[in-house]
């Protein structure tokens, strides 16, 4: 961690909003990703990131270390994401747009095929957590275990597992 | 499939095989088509699901907190 960022935390723990507005700006890109990789729906990642940095603010002068401070986050997240997906299996309901699709997706796709991100949707969370943190977000299989309190060999497992069923679910939908 | 080396494959793109790891499956990827395949077809995979959720980042344009967004002096009780 750089001594930039560090500065940074350690202000926004003492209750500076000027320098957490800063970290927010550093970090909503990646909460935003992986709050949508999760979700599936642009609106409900939009609220679980606000909701995350809400809570980080509040919380972050109980962060006993700064460097800690990136997995603390991406757990705040991720707890959230868990949250609503569990409200969403008790009401049984789907995201509110479906999948959403980019220009960029339908270059990609034939009608016949599934988009990447319908076939992320048919893995578990658990599954899908584990994708976003390391392809998107470029976490080691360290640092997600030490995110979302797993073993090592659980991450590396739960990675070749998701891979496998996400090219799976891509070659049926092809045939 | 005991031959074939589907679980080390995943590792050995995110780089967290030992060097001897890598040099087994690198040794095994020039004999092997369908772990070939497999490697190729999960490189792909990844790229479209950065691809995928970059978009999605870019196309977001509503996620935006300053300091003026801190009504939240409420909230600190």
């Amino acid at each position: 961690m750089d001594q930039e960022l560090f500065d940074l935390i350690r202000k926004a723990a003492s209750g500076d909003k000027d320098a957490f507005a800063l970290l927010v700006n550093r970090y909503k890109a990646s909460i935003y990703r992986y709050a949508y990789g999760m979700l599936s729906d642009r609106m409900e990642a939009e609220d679980v990131a606000q909701e995350a940095f809400i809570k980080a603010f509040y919380s972050l002068p109980k962060l006993e270390s700064s460097f800690a401070f990136t997995s603390w986050l991406t757990r705040i997240v991720s707890n959230l994401c868990y949250d609503r997906l569990q409200k969403r299996k008790k009401e049984n309901t789907t995201p509110h747009e479906g999948i959403e699709r980019t220009a960029h997706d339908d270059l990609q796709r034939t009608d016949m095929q599934m988009s990447i991100q319908e076939a992320l949707n048919t893995l578990s969370p658990e599954h899908r957590e584990v994708m976003i943190l390391r392809d998107v977000e470029g976490y080691s299989y360290d640092e997600i275990a030490g995110m979302i309190h797993i073993p090592l060999g659980t991450v590396k497992s739960r990675m070749n597992t998701a891979r496998l069923l996400l090219r799976k679910e891509m070659k049926r939908e092809e045939n | 499939m005991s031959d074939h080396m589907e679980e080390l494959i995943s590792a050995f793109i995110d780089r967290e095989l030992t060097e001897e790891g890598c040099v087994q499956v690198e040794k095994h990827l020039a004999q092997c088509p369908a772990c070939s395949a497999l490697l190729d077809d999960l490189l792909a995979l990844q790229t479209r699901l950065l691809l995928s959720l970059e978009m999605k980042r870019e196309a977001n344009k509503c996620l935006t907190i300053s300091k003026s967004s801190f009504p939240l002096t409420s909230m600190m009780n």
